[in-house]
């Protein structure tokens, strides 16, 4: 039954589906018209276009980006069909943010668009933007009568130190971010142009506010470092920026329960429009050094620079390390900076320098060894950069570091040259040899000449396993045999079930129970012959013993022995009275041996087999 | 009065039982193989390998043997100096203790010292699959043997039982019995060749063509050599060599390991 109304359902749907995309779309039936959710708006904020075609859903979104004095962002489409009185109509809307970029007012529209070569045209509607800046004493205070752009609230600015910069020099840039009387948030890092400076990341941007003009900006200041690697004028930026400026929504149409929820319950009614900015970009012009009065040590440091020279230890055996401490501190492109000179390196052993770069200062260390005894202080030291300030070469040179070298005490002094030891072919390792240390532990102590293959006793054990190998073979011949051989099975079994009637009639006699005792004799016998012979023991009686053991070899004697017993138990159902226990002993015996015998006579027919 | 008598009494007593305990476990002591071995270490430390030797060979005419024991004797003949009978106490060893690291290199740097070893080179194939059995101790392939023998069973049960079962019955039961026989052969030559294996303990011997004094000379032995005595006549040894060659040596001048 639930599957039924489910494919009726389903059924309907579809042929509705069919119907609604089948229906063409005439002329007379589409009505275009937009509508604004408001007709005055601040800078700052965002108002919703909907663009509406009653009579077809099958309508694609306008391109509206040229809309006079707005930005516009298309949001997306609202469809709607109904059924009323069986009457069907569609409609589509697609709606669009705009965002004003001035103040005044504004007419949005008529908009036209073809459709299967008709033109529609729709209505116009009016807009006015006011200044945000106005809207804190909208009611107070008179408004402005002049034009305000959405660039006078929010606008990027490229600001750098110097706009003539030599090469290698560093210099500050900043892109100041300004906004005034709105909110933003999202802000992203700038980015911009800049062939031939290497530049450093924005570090973490500085907020703080400043007034200008009469108004009060707020700035996110992003700060870094750029120097010039090529000479010539070079274009820096525009740089742009991308952020969200959040704005207060007064949305009408369409509504949902989402939408209240997304936009309004959490925020307040607000939202947020992207936005990109750009500034203007700047003309640097970079120089290169000039080539008069350039210092033969000069390898590229440029800036303000002093220079500290310390040793340690500053009194040495020669032979033994010092380390040579030069820090150059101050301001300036610190990649550019290398090494200071060491002028005259006689009587040293000299090693590259460790470099460790730390804020406004770069350390070198450097392992010198003295060769000399007779050194008393290090040689001169210089360091030669370009004041940026000045605009010339300046060098420093620190001498007069003392250094107090003094004779080794006895043994030679060798300054080994790692790249000879390695070099050096080595000597074949002679190993010496000799026997390995004694056993501090007996271990297992046995008498002497005892193994275990003159051990009487194993080799018994040796036997056991093949005794249980034939042990086993033979139990499962056996078993074979029974399964397979019923008449084997049955002479085996006989003796054991004869010794149980035996058994119970023994107990029938002690009992006097004669009708008992000769019931179970004649039922042992009968079994035992039937068992014992392979014949069905049913069919035995004391007339059909000639026939049942004719030629088996069974003594006459026996015979008439086995036949009296029968006899007797035959007589003795239809009259039990002339039996006494001494009788019934005497039977039993004749019955045991009767067995007896035939159980040898077994073992002979065996024999006489074989 | 009575009462200190008793006293006494009882304390002269409880002094001679326990005086007589010391000795007695004193003696126990020194009838202690492994007291005896620790004694011997201790000699063989001091330098003292003669005595060493003494006191380890009390072990021995006790009756008792250990891998151990005949490494230390070898080691102690060996700094002595005495390079056959070195060789002698580790082929002993060997007997015991195959697999011993210690002992394999101690036995190859002391057959390095032998003066003219006779190298073999080729070997029969035989041989090389009995080499197979080298880490094996007597009783490890005695035990070894024992094992396949009752594995052999123990296969051969099943292949009664599950008769059309098993496939490839035959190549595997002839394998285990394969298997079976070279161990059984490979078990009767270490008997057979451990009770003929001796190595010359003399400094050198002359081999004879006769075990005559004045015979002619057939080849010269060396210290720690290792040879197999075929025969025994008199105070002579017919020897074989490991190179094949065969001749008499007096018999003094050898030792059966």
């Amino acid at each position: 039954m639930k599957f039924s109304i489910a494919a009726t359902l389903i059924v309907v749907s579809s042929v509705m589906s069919l119907l609604v995309l089948s229906v063409p779309v005439s002329a007379a039936d589409v009505q275009f018209q937009i509508f604004l959710d408001r007709d005055s708006i601040y800078l700052g904020e965002s108002a919703q276009l909907s663009i509406h075609f009653e009579g077809s859903t099958k309508i694609l979104a306008m391109d509206v980006s040229d809309l006079e004095g707005f930005q516009s962002r298309y949001l997306g489409p609202s469809t709607r069909m109904s059924i009323v009185n069986g009457k069907m109509s569609s409609s589509v809307t697609h709606i669009y943010s705009l965002v004003p970029v001035k103040t005044g007012k504004f007419t949005i529209g008529p908009l036209s668009f073809e459709h299967d070569g008709d033109r529609y045209t729709s209505n116009k509607v009016a807009i006015e933007v006011l200044d945000s800046a106005a809207r804190a004493g909208e009611h107070s205070q008179q408004k402005k009568t002049h034009e305000i752009q959405l660039e006078d609230r929010i606008f990027l600015e490229m600001d750098i130190s110097k706009s003539r910069l030599y090469l290698n020099e560093i210099a500050q840039l900043h892109v100041k971010l300004y906004v005034n009387s709105m909110s933003v948030r999202d802000v992203q890092y700038p980015q911009y142009n800049h062939e031939g400076f290497s530049v450093e990341d924005f570090g973490k941007p500085r907020e703080y506010q400043v007034n200008r003009a009469g108004t009060r900006y707020s700035v996110l200041d992003f700060q870094t470092e750029i120097f010039a690697t090529k000479t010539g004028e070079f274009k820096l930026g525009p740089a742009s920026l991308k952020a969200n400026i959040v704005t207060r929504s007064n949305r009408q149409i369409p509504r949902s329960s989402f939408n209240d929820f997304f936009r309004d319950g959490f925020f307040g009614g607000y939202e947020s429009t992207p936005i990109e900015i750009a500034s203007d970009a700047l003309t640097i012009e970079a120089l290169s050094l000039p080539e008069e009065n350039r210092p033969e040590d000069f390898k590229g440091a440029i800036g303000n620079f002093q220079l500290d020279v310390s040793v340690s230890p500053d009194k040495v055996k020669a032979g033994d390390p010092v380390t040579l401490y030069m820090i150059v501190s101050g301001t300036g492109n610190f990649n550019a900076v290398h090494s200071p000179v060491i002028k005259n390196k006689e009587g040293f052993k000299m090693y590259d320098p460790q470099i460790k770069l730390e804020p406004n200062r770069k350390v070198f260390e450097q392992v010198l060894i003295p060769t000399d005894d007779n050194i008393e202080k290090l040689p001169d030291i210089l360091f030669s950069y370009f004041d940026t300030v000045k605009g010339q070469y300046k060098t420093i040179v620190k001498s007069n570091v003392m250094l107090k070298v003094s004779g080794a005490d006895k043994e030679e002094i060798t300054i080994l040259d790692p790249s000879s030891i390695a070099e050096r072919p080595l000597k074949k390792e002679v190993l010496g040899r000799d026997i390995i240390y004694i056993k501090e532990s007996p271990g297992d102590i046995v008498i002497r000449d005892q193994y275990l293959y003159n051990n009487p006793v194993f080799l018994a054990l040796q036997l056991l396993p093949l005794i249980i190998f034939i042990a086993g073979v033979n139990f499962h011949k056996k078993r074979e045999r029974l399964s397979s051989d019923k008449g084997y099975a049955r002479r085996l079994a006989a003796p054991r079930k004869a010794k149980k009637g035996i058994r119970q009639a023994e107990e029938y006699a002690q009992k006097n129970m004669a009708l008992d005792f000769h019931d179970a004799v004649f039922r042992t016998l009968r079994d035992y012959l039937g068992n014992r012979f392979h014949v069905p023991s049913g069919g035995i009686t004391a007339e059909a013993l000639d026939t049942f053991l004719a030629g088996k070899g069974i003594d006459k004697h026996i015979l008439d022995r086995l036949k009296n017993i029968f006899n007797e138990c035959d007589m003795v159902r239809y009259a039990p009275s002339g039996i006494n226990e001494t009788k019934m002993h005497n039977t039993l015996r004749e019955m045991k041996e009767i067995i007896d015998y035939l159980e040898r006579h077994k073992d002979e027919e065996v024999r006489g087999k074989r | 009065m009575y009462t200190k008598f008793a006293k006494y009494t009882v304390l002269c007593f409880a002094l001679i039982f326990i005086t007589g305990s010391l000795l007695h476990a004193q003696n126990d002591q020194e009838r202690d193989p492994g007291y005896i071995f620790y004694k011997a270490n201790s000699l063989y430390e001091a330098g003292k390998y003669d005595e060493a030797i003494k006191i380890y060979s009390e072990l021995i005419d006790k009756g008792l043997e250990s891998g151990n024991l005949y490494y230390n004797i070898g080691n102690s003949y060996f700094k002595k100096g005495e390079l056959g009978r070195a060789i002698l106490n580790y082929e002993r060893a060997n007997k015991l203790i195959p697999g011993d690291s210690d002992l394999k290199s101690n036995y190859d740097f002391a057959l390095s010292k032998v003066r003219n070893v006779i190298s073999v080179t080729s070997v029969p194939f035989l041989k090389k699959v009995l080499a197979l059995y080298k880490s094996f101790s007597m009783n490890g392939l005695t035990i070894l043997l024992s094992a396949i023998y009752i594995i052999l069973l123990l296969v051969l049960f099943l292949f009664f039982i599950v008769r059309p079962g098993v496939r490839h019955k035959t190549i595997f039961a002839a394998c285990l019995i394969l298997f079976l026989l070279l161990t059984s052969y490979a078990l009767f030559d270490r008997i057979h060749s451990d009770n003929r294996g001796a190595v010359l303990i003399s400094a050198d011997s002359d081999a004879r063509f006769e075990p005559i004094e004045d015979a002619t000379v057939h080849f010269t032995l060396y210290e720690g050599t290792k040879i197999y005595v075929i025969q025994q006549k008199r105070d002579w040894f017919k020897i074989r060599r490991q190179d094949g060659k065969v001749g008499w040596i007096n018999k003094d001048d050898v030792e059966i390991i």
